[in-house]
């Protein structure tokens, strides 16, 4: 089933993808740094009036939870990555390399880039999962 | 080789440079072209007892020198930073002049960060998550080498977790670069050969990376050019000012050149023998370059083919073989076994390297530590 993006559904959707992905299972099991948040910048021009945040809980190959939160909670998670709703499709449809993303500018981390790196092989399979959720983008919507 | 980033690509260089002998006297306009009126200077001690590029500095600051900070350190860390950061504060400084290598300008970096946004520079690490620039910043650069002076990263010891963290954000390049030879002047034999040879690593891994573009190309093209014909005359004689100047501007261009095209496999190595084994950075680059080159050119023949051409040899085959030249001419080590370094090393050296962020960049992908430990081994033995 097709969800818009960004949304809880895609985030929960998301979730089991990576819980299905023997890829993550294998490429993440050695990610015990903490949950990831991620925000989509407010874009008014498809309809998104304010920031959006998801927050993944993942632990070990395994994604203990997934879903939509607010700023405060997402500011809480030791890794957040901002970015702007285009940049998010490119990477949802991987034509943008997470870590090229962040070097680059259009996605910016708050915490340790060392540790993302230490797990490049965790953070492409991520990429990849979310190119495998059903996603309705919400300016083709 | 056409990569992605070949085909699209962006390039960033927002700091103004100046260049003159004797150039460092006349930062107060430069200051004042940034309207600001107090000067907090960061240097180390040695630096600042050197005598006559720094005191024509502080002499042209004037009633704008706020303070002098001169406990940067060879790892500067969090404490450095925030300690600093407070000085000038209280001293009610607008704007930070650094004066160094490396660890100085990096230093430089954060504290024009903690000054800005207040707090300990903990807070503020991470990936271009700076809202707005940050407080104004002059780098005067004493060797030819590190080109911090012209990027957007500063490289910050955390003695807590007793490793090297990166800050990355565009709004830390430094307004302007006060490039003057005089602070050259005298640098001792071995740290004009390492530092370089740091820069001449820069170009070589400007031009192999991933993310290579046009531009990078021309910068790091011209450093080698440049590098070639000056290096060892700055190595030979020390107060050459035209020598001096030179491989100043070579390090800049080098510096401007990798700070869009990032580096490879050899920085993730030299990083990794940095921190494990206390090797020199530029030195352990210089002894790792030809190697790793030699490496990169199994899967990617033609690869060197323009360096070749900038510095008038037959083939790309050759560069990595002018490398050894160059560091042979200044007397350099060039094994890690000659370097000091414990064989038994080389396994943790290989695992740090890995986790660096410069090994994404390679031409030729390395992902797991095992795959460089015949390279290693090789750097190490030399043969
Ligand atoms: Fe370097």
């Amino acid at each position: 089933m097709s969800h818009k993006f960004p949304s809880d559904a895609w985030t929960q959707s998301f979730g089991r993808v990576i819980n299905a992905s023997d890829d993550y299972k294998q490429r993440g099991k050695n990610w015990r740094a903490g949950a990831v948040s991620f925000i989509v910048t407010a874009a008014p021009e498809v309809g998104m009036t304010q920031d959006f945040g998801m927050f993944l809980d993942l632990h070990e190959g395994e994604c203990r939870s997934a879903r939509s939160c607010d700023l405060t909670e997402a500011e809480k998670a030791p890794f957040m990555i901002r970015a702007e709703y285009g940049w998010w499709k490119s990477v949802i449809r991987g034509n943008l390399e997470p870590v090229r993303g962040l070097i680059t500018g259009k996605l910016k981390l708050k915490g340790d880039l060392t540790v993302i790196v230490r797990h490049i092989g965790a953070a492409k399979s991520l990429a990849e999962c979310a190119s495998h959720v059903e996603t309705i983008f919400l300016d083709e919507a | 080789m056409e990569t992605e980033a070949q085909t699209q690509y962006s390039f960033r260089m927002p700091v103004k440079l100046v260049f003159g002998v004797g150039a460092g006297g006349d930062v107060s306009a430069e200051m004042a072209e940034l309207g600001r009126r107090r000067a907090f200077v960061v240097t180390d001690s040695s630096i600042a007892s050197s005598g006559s590029a720094f005191d024509k500095l502080i002499k042209g600051l004037g009633p704008r020198l706020a303070g002098v900070f001169k406990e940067v350190t060879q790892d500067s860390g969090f404490e450095i930073i925030d300690k600093a950061a407070n000085m000038a504060a209280d001293a009610e400084a607008d704007c930070v002049v650094s004066v160094g290598g490396g660890s100085v300008i990096d230093t430089g970096k954060g504290i024009c960060v903690a000054l800005k946004n207040g707090g300990s520079i903990r807070d503020h690490m991470g990936v271009n998550i700076l809202a707005e620039p940050q407080t104004p910043h002059i780098v005067l650069p004493t060797t030819s080498g590190t080109g911090s002076e012209v990027t957007n990263v500063a490289v910050i010891y955390d003695s807590v977790e007793k490793r090297k963290k990166n800050l990355l954000d565009h709004h830390i390049y430094p307004n302007t670069a006060v490039l003057d030879p005089e602070f050259l002047v005298g640098l001792p034999q071995a740290v004009t050969a390492a530092t370089g040879m740091d820069a001449v690593t820069h170009a070589i891994e400007a031009l192999h990376s991933m993310m290579k573009n046009p531009v990078s190309d021309a910068l790091a093209l011209q450093t080698l050019g440049l590098m070639n014909q000056w290096l060892p005359v700055a190595w030979a004689e020390p107060a050459n000012i035209a020598a001096r100047g030179h491989t100043l501007v070579a390090s800049n261009l080098a510096g401007a050149a990798f700070s869009n095209a990032m580096v490879g496999l050899c920085h993730a190595i030299a990083h990794g023998l940095g921190g494990v084994a206390r090797v020199p950075h530029g030195l352990a680059n210089s002894i790792a370059l030809p190697h790793v080159m030699r490496f990169n050119l199994e899967v990617s023949p033609g690869l060197y083919d323009q360096a070749a051409k900038a510095l008038g040899l037959s083939a790309g085959e050759d560069v990595a073989g002018w490398v050894e030249g160059m560091a042979r001419r200044m007397e350099l080590p060039m094994t890690l076994k000659d370097a000091g370094v414990a064989e038994d090393s080389l396994v943790e050296v290989a695992e740090a390297a890995m986790t660096d962020g410069a090994a994404l960049y390679n031409p030729r992908p390395v992902f797991e530590p095992d795959e460089i430990m015949p390279l290693l081994r090789l750097i190490w033995a030399g043969n």
